[in-house]
């Protein structure tokens, strides 16, 4: 329960943090129509996540005077639930990350099979059903792009421009 | 404009007409194949397929976009219902209600029944929807033609309040989702003044964030990374039950003889897919609940009654017709899914609304039309095919996030064929795994994002041409009224009872 209320707090800061930025930031143009609905809009989201913090914050204290020894072990149960769940998160984050920078690299045809084949072998798959399933990947998305005319990045070691 | 019928009729054989051009009866075939697969997979939803598609959409004949992407929708719910039977696992959130009395009759070896009555009432329930939403759709033209600058302003501003309060969870955390949609909305030149906002000198920003990146980044991106920690490969399961054809055709012949059942589940379905926001999920309940208080045996909900499939499955079909009914005509999203079918409308270079349905009738005709056909086929197509498309539930997880990310990718460069698009949509999904954490809906947002120009360019034409009286229209006062009572109706439901119970206490 702390590590959620703990990370709702984090977003609410974030979020309280960009509409004060944004808002004061907009302040600054000269046009009524250019800062006027920006303005409304980030004040009434202003007000929102402050009523939604101020709600936490009511239902933090009620909670911490309920709490009692089974809470407590539940509390701990879904606090490595979520922990075991942001680290898959993260580390899909990582793997996309790392799929975009194979792209800026090499492009989409040759990222796109690497990346099939080195994640399905990390993640206990069969080498040969790894490559498979990558060259099937693979050439479908040559004849799809092909025949789409669609536009593939080449990858800047093959003489692609950013 | 005039309300004129012969236009009506004429762009509704039109639209009927088109569809049976070959490239939209292939695209209605794919729409159908990607729906019956994303229906089965309980990890994937109709509107992931939706959003991974989009891209791909750029260009391509409105006609062909609008009834591939329409079929998605009309046999989703269709094959979702057969998981929810067999395996007692909902293939879409629509298909939960069917679990209760489907699986139970799986468990009495009734499952090819239950089926067969799932089928036949989602062919049926989505058809007479389609059905009224046609009937309806001339009904609707004089208050479609009603709409000035000024009420569409309103209107819009209605769509994204009831969008946000009617989510589910939190209303609160619905409108910060819908602000935070808008104020991404903002970002780039203010069209009346041509002047750039929150551009912070970047050219980049300068046109503004692209939909694709917002809508791949809050939605597939997450949903993705989702799958991967909590899909998992379901159980093979016995396919005996889902062969017999004879078992299949009782089912049919059950949900046809619950004739005023199926009936009212179609209309509370039509209804609630009218009401923008509410999606199906409302839709089976009330069903559910309409079909056990008028059932002769109440006590057997639960524990295999057929009336428990037929309800449910009728209103989750139905729902779609009036959800695409108030799509196209107001350019409000009936449900959640609809907000990116808008989406859609735009890419495919229409203009959700009133226009849509004045200037392009014959395509809103063509897409309700090939909603009720492939709703038909669909069901056809799971008689006959239930056995083989259960064994696509067998797929692992990691398969289909190996095979879509990279789509996803490449689905995020191609609208601009930018690499920025791809680092602009990583910093729009991080968002979207804190919002998803802390349990923010994203329709609101995609909603705000794709409404922010329209509503700021309709209230200065109006503000400009009508000042303050802008709001005096009859129209505007009802949207006002209806938008102040559906983001405050907790606070207003709340203060009655303090007052009931006041008056209440005072009198004892």
């Amino acid at each position: 329960m702390k590590g959620k209320l703990k990370q709702h707090y984090y977003f609410l800061a974030i979020f309280i943090g960009l509409m004060l930025f944004l808002g004061i930031y907009a302040f600054t143009y000269t046009k009524l129509q250019v800062k006027l609905m920006p303005l409304i809009v980030c004040g009434i989201a202003l007000g929102l996540a402050v009523n939604e913090l101020r709600k936490e914050l009511t239902n933090h204290k009620k909670k911490e005077c309920d709490d009692d020894t089974d809470y407590v072990q539940l509390k701990d149960d879904t606090d490595t639930n979520r922990q075991s769940d942001l680290r898959i998160y993260t580390i899909g984050f990582i793997w996309t990350i790392g799929l975009v920078l194979a792209i800026y690299l090499v492009g989409f045809l040759i990222s796109t099979p690497l990346f099939i084949i080195l994640y399905l072998m990390t993640h206990g798959r069969r080498s040969w059903s790894s490559v498979l399933i990558a060259v099937i990947v693979g050439a479908v998305l040559f004849t799809v792009s092909y025949f789409l005319q669609l536009e593939m990045f080449p990858g800047i070691l093959f003489g692609g421009i950013v | 404009m005039e309300l004129n019928y012969a236009y009506i009729l004429q762009s509704f054989v039109n639209g009927f007409l088109n569809l049976w051009e070959l490239n939209i009866i292939l695209g209605m075939l794919l729409g159908m194949v990607l729906g019956l697969v994303v229906g089965i997979l309980p990890a994937l939803g109709p509107t992931m397929v939706i959003v991974l598609i989009l891209p791909f959409l750029f260009g391509a004949d409105p006609l062909f976009a609008l009834t591939m992407l329409t079929a998605i929708f009309a046999v989703n719910y269709t094959a979702g219902s057969i998981t929810a039977i067999l395996m007692g696992i909902p293939g879409a959130t629509a298909n939960m209600a069917t679990v209760l009395d489907g699986f139970a009759m799986t468990k009495k070896g009734q499952g090819g029944r239950a089926i067969g009555a799932a089928l036949g009432s989602s062919a049926i329930g989505g058809t007479v929807a389609v059905l009224f939403a046609i009937i309806m759709m001339p009904l609707i033209y004089p208050l479609v033609m009603a709409m000035r600058t000024p009420e569409m302003f309103c209107l819009i501003l209605l769509a994204m309040c009831f969008i946000s309060a009617v989510t589910r969870g939190s209303p609160t955390k619905g409108l910060m989702s819908a602000c935070l949609g808008i104020v991404l909305g903002f970002v780039g030149f203010q069209s009346s003044t041509g002047a750039g906002r929150w551009t912070f000198g970047n050219i980049y920003l300068y046109d503004g964030i692209s939909i694709i990146c917002v809508m791949l980044g809050l939605f597939a991106f997450v949903m993705l990374l989702d799958m991967r920690v909590s899909a998992k490969p379901l159980a093979p399961v016995n396919l005996t039950q889902a062969n017999d054809l004879r078992e299949l055709w009782e089912g049919v012949k059950s949900s046809a003889r619950h004739f005023s059942l199926w009936f009212r589940s179609t209309i509370i379905g039509y209804i609630v897919g009218v009401i923008p926001g509410i999606g199906a999920e409302t839709a089976i309940w009330v069903a559910y609940g309409q079909a056990q208080k008028t059932s002769k045996h109440p006590e057997t909900f639960g524990k295999g009654n057929i009336e428990g499939v037929i309800a449910p499955e009728s209103a989750n079909n139905a729902k779609e017709g009036g959800a695409f009914l108030t799509t196209m005509a107001f350019g409000i999203p009936g449900s959640m899914g609809m907000a990116y079918m808008l989406v859609a409308f735009l890419i495919v270079g229409l203009t959700p609304g009133p226009k849509m349905v004045t200037e392009n009738a014959d395509i809103c005709f063509a897409m309700l039309q090939a909603l009720g056909i492939t709703g038909i086929i669909g069901a056809v197509i799971c008689f006959f095919g239930s056995a083989v498309l259960l064994k696509i539930t067998r797929i692992p997880p990691v398969y289909l996030f190996v095979t879509l990310m990279p789509l996803m990718l490449i689905g995020a460069y191609n609208a601009n064929a930018l690499l920025t698009d791809l680092w602009i949509m990583l910093i729009i999904g991080l968002v979207g795994i804190l919002m998803y954490k802390n349990r923010y809906p994203f329709a609101p947002a995609v909603l705000g994002f794709v409404l922010a120009p329209f509503f700021e360019n309709y209230f200065w034409l109006s503000w400009n041409l009508e000042g303050i009286r802008m709001f005096d229209s009859p129209l505007c006062i009802i949207f006002i009224l209806i938008a102040i009572f559906v983001v405050f109706y907790k606070f207003f439901i709340n203060s009655c009872k303090r007052l009931f119970r006041l008056r209440k206490g005072e009198t004892a």
